[in-house]
């Protein structure tokens, strides 16, 4: 053979496999970037900085549920009962205020019909910066997000894709595998995984203790906050006058508020959530939601797996509180809200966590 | 090695989508198409292949190509300093060379230097964020042999132009092989190398996709298992331990020379030939052999500018014997900024000495026995370039030297059961062998690696048929590899 020959040879059979495992992987599409799943497939969803985009984008719903890893014990299928909508939730674990929003707005830019949006407003990330992304852990897949056609080839020619995903979806349908996806319910749900108590929430705090100083809320911090909230959270739900967010302030434990008593930050926080509620609560279309003065939740550690995680009958309760209107903050209440809270968690006696006790029965449910 | 704070970036690597399917097709396809076009092919093709080379260089980021202009700029002066004082002034090229080496060591050692004053002081000076420029140590190399070559009025003829493309010639910009500047700046004045050339590209994508396979299909599968060991050290047992000093053999092997294959397959596409940097290294029978067979490029830039000029081996056995030693401690620092890439050259140094001094006993030993010791030897000095420090390979050898337990654990097994495998397991109708045989899969990645690295013929040496056979592996190969880059991206968030 001489070269010319082989050089034709290689070419033209290169591009001939090269199309086959790009038709392949677009076929499947284990992320949806380009389409809804197929019917006969079962689609295993675990990635949600990889998957959240393509669900978003393809699939059929009027209801969002999303969030931090807050939001990641919420059962799609009670929110489509209680409220009777039907329902995805695309949790984005460790997402600022922007990532959520950049996917929310993807959402209406691809759906007209969408009812509701359930969401979680982590306190924690108050004072993010309101462009700020997560990039601490982990390579974002840009591919997937932007329009560039290109750089496609950095999911279409995937080792993991290929056969981590493509593969065993196509060996589950020789095999018999049922068509569908993993559950909403399903999706991202961690319970399993943890311990709850005391014990583990306290298991790296020795004491709770007074603050050597205090710091307060600045000029600065407070313009910053309010770009972020107007920008990230409140700007979608004007442009979107139909649709009913319900948002919510994630009820973090009487650890995580002993703590920021601790490094003097407490009345700090609750001045800038007093700054968010401000520029949220005239947006007629938002119902914000707190159950941080639901003291009976915050201070049971048996409800936490940590500082900060509640079980899923917390996620439960929540719901059932907003569709009751439990826990709303209005123009006339907020400010009631915020003196009790700020009383409570000032004067609270942490130390006194210490004497709980562990239940090792997890409620399944909170008696509303 | 704590206080390590170099920061290294990401380039544009040889086995990445965006070389492959873009840079590379896109570069050799308008390198030749312009050549083809211009009146003045040398100047303009030249040219075309700077700007590609700093394309390349400059996908890591801005700052480091002004760094490598700086570099070049400084050692320009020095060279025109050269030129016109006098070609033989010692102080110019010492100066010159200290120069560079104190660049080198400003960037690469500056920390461990901190490092280790800390610990011998007692101080708590704190370390620096170093933006480490790529290819720092290989580049720096090939600029103290252009000024060398100066010094002996080897670079006459060569303008600023040849110089600049010499130093960034993107095939072997990163990780060599090192090469001669006439070598090199010879090819780049050739008009006939400025058309395409069938044969070479032929013999370029051979070269490049036998590279990709050895780097993706069997250094990055070892790596895993490597990666396991170090992580694991703890609760491995001696024969994990065996194996990981094994897979890391394998790992760096297939790693480094598939690099130096694709660039050499790459060059090759633009009618440049790269030196030759490996020729089955782990066939040799002594650690001199090994020395002549491995990084051939470093071996001879080190014995023609260090080894040579403190005397070689005519000035008895003492100083043959100290210059061995001086040599190889100079490669150990070379390769990396800790003590143990020192105490590894200075092992291999010794393992040299010894092949010197005991040449005749050892010539007759069984030529088996040879082969193994030399294997083990360089297996243990691998084990120590892998440490993290001289104590964890001290205690990784003692673990292995005790062969308290020679069972392999099922999960470093794991890290060979690569579903891509699975498939050759069934299209061969092995899969059953996985059930059967304990480590199958594990078995399988050393037995091919022993067979590459001891019966195949050197990428280098072979005839590069253009047969329909060679035509499908070929294409099975790249295809094979191209459905190997890349991984699914995953967040690792810790309470939110």
């Amino acid at each position: 053979m001489n070269s010319k020959n082989w050089l034709i040879g290689f070419f033209s059979l290169s591009l001939f496999f090269i199309a086959i495992i790009t038709g392949f992987v677009v076929y499947i599409d284990p992320f949806f970037h380009y389409h809804k799943p197929i019917e006969n497939f079962y689609y295993t969803l675990n990635n949600q900085r990889s998957q959240n985009d393509g669900i978003t984008k393809h699939f059929d719903y009027n209801a969002i549920i999303t969030g931090t890893s807050m939001t990641e014990n919420f059962m799609a299928s009670e929110v489509d009962e209680i409220f009777n909508v039907n329902s995805i939730k695309v949790p984005y674990s460790g997402a600022t205020y922007k990532e959520i929003d950049n996917n929310l707005q993807t959402a209406f830019n691809t759906h007209e019909n969408i009812e509701m949006v359930i969401r979680s407003i982590d306190s924690n990330y108050f004072f993010y910066n309101k462009d700020e992304m997560r990039e601490d852990s982990g390579t974002f897949p840009d591919y997937l997000y932007n329009k560039n056609p290109l750089d496609d080839v950095y999911y279409i020619f995937n080792r993991d894709i290929i056969y981590n995903r493509c593969l065993p979806i196509i060996n589950d349908y020789w095999d018999g595998v049922s068509g569908g996806i993993t559950s909403f319910d399903n999706y991202s749900y961690w319970m399993h995984l943890y311990t709850f108590g005391n014990t583990e929430v306290l298991k790296e705090t020795s004491e709770f203790s007074k603050p050597q100083s205090e710091e307060s809320l600045t000029l600065e911090e407070k313009t910053a906050i309010t770009e972020s909230i107007e920008q990230n959270i409140v700007s979608l739900a004007r442009e979107n006058p139909d649709t009913k967010f319900y948002y919510f302030f994630t009820s973090y434990s009487a650890a995580a508020w002993g703590e920021r008593l601790r490094k003097g930050t407490l009345n700090k926080q609750i001045d800038a959530e007093q700054c968010v509620i401000e520029t949220i609560i005239d947006c007629e279309n938002i119902y914000l939601y707190s159950f941080n003065n639901f003291t009976d939740i915050t201070t049971n550690l048996n409800n936490y797996k940590d500082a900060y995680h509640y079980g899923e009958w917390i996620n439960s309760y929540m719901l059932t509180a907003m569709k009751n209107g439990e826990g709303l903050l209005t123009k006339e209440n907020y400010i009631l809200y915020l003196e009790q809270e700020r009383n409570f968690y000032n004067n609270f006696d942490y130390n006194s966590l210490f004497q709980q006790i562990d239940e090792p029965d997890r409620p399944t449910k909170l008696q509303f | 090695m704590k206080g390590k704070r170099l920061i290294r970036i990401n380039y544009m690597q040889f086995n990445t989508h965006i070389f492959i399917l873009f840079f590379l097709p896109i570069s050799i396809i308008s390198y030749f198409i312009i050549n083809r076009l211009s009146k003045n092919k040398n100047h303009i093709g030249n040219c075309f292949l700077l700007i590609l080379s700093i394309i390349f260089y400059a996908y890591a980021g801005v700052k480091i190509l002004f760094f490598l202009i700086f570099s070049i700029i400084i050692n320009y002066i020095f060279i025109l300093l050269q030129k016109k004082i006098n070609y033989y002034n010692r102080i110019i090229l010492s100066g010159a060379i200290i120069i560079n080496v104190l660049i080198l060591l400003s960037f690469k050692y500056l920390n461990f230097f901190i490092l280790n004053i800390n610990t011998i002081f007692n101080k708590e000076i704190a370390s620096l964020d170093i933006i480490l420029p790529l290819g720092i140590s290989f580049f720096t190399f090939q600029q103290i042999q252009y000024q060398v070559e100066t010094y002996y009025r080897r670079t006459q003829s060569y303008s600023f132009f040849e110089y600049v493309l010499y130093v960034f010639y993107f095939p072997k910009l990163i990780m060599g092989p090192l090469t001669d500047p006439h070598y090199l700046i010879t090819q780049f004045r050739d008009p006939q190398k400025k058309n395409i050339n069938l044969d070479n590209i032929v013999q370029g994508i051979q070269l490049f996709v036998t590279g990709l396979l050895k780097k993706l299909c069997l250094a990055d599968v070892f790596a895993q298992g490597v990666d396991w060991g170090f992580t694991n050290q703890s609760i491995a047992t001696s024969g994990d331990l065996i194996i990981v000093m094994l897979a890391y053999t394998f790992q760096i092997y297939f790693d480094f020379s598939g690099y130096t294959d694709m660039a050499n397959g790459i060059s090759k596409m633009l009618n440049i030939s790269l030196p030759i940097n490996f020729n089955s290294p782990y066939k040799a029978f002594s650690i001199r052999e090994f020395w002549k067979r491995w990084h051939m490029s470093l071996t001879h830039f080190l014995t023609q500018y260090i080894y040579i000029p403190l005397g070689g081996s005519k000035k008895g056995n003492t100083i043959t014997y100290i210059n061995t030693l001086v040599v190889f401690v100079i490669s150990g620092i070379w390769h990396g900024a800790n003590w143990t890439f020192i105490l590894w050259g200075f092992l291999h140094g010794m393992g040299q000495i010894l092949n010197r001094i005991f040449q005749k006993q050892y010539e007759k030993i069984n030529p088996v026995v040879q082969w193994f010791l030399t294997f083990s030897y360089i297996n243990i000095l691998w084990l120590l370039f892998r440490s993290a420090s001289i104590t964890e390979w001290i205690t990784m050898l003692k673990n292995i030297l005790h062969l308290s337990d020679m069972n392999i654990s099922q999960k470093l097994i794991n890290k060979f059961i690569r579903p891509e495998t699975q498939i050759i397991f069934k299209t061969l109708r092995i899969s059953f062998l996985n059930e059967k045989i304990y480590g199958f899969s594990l078995l399988f990645y050393i037995a091919i690696s022993f067979i590459i690295c001891l019966c195949c013929e050197n990428t280098n040496s072979k005839e590069h048929k253009k047969s329909f056979l060679s035509l499908i592996f070929i294409v099975l190969g790249f295809v094979w590899c191209l459905t190997c880059l890349g991984t699914e991206s995953t967040f690792v968030y810790f309470n939110f």
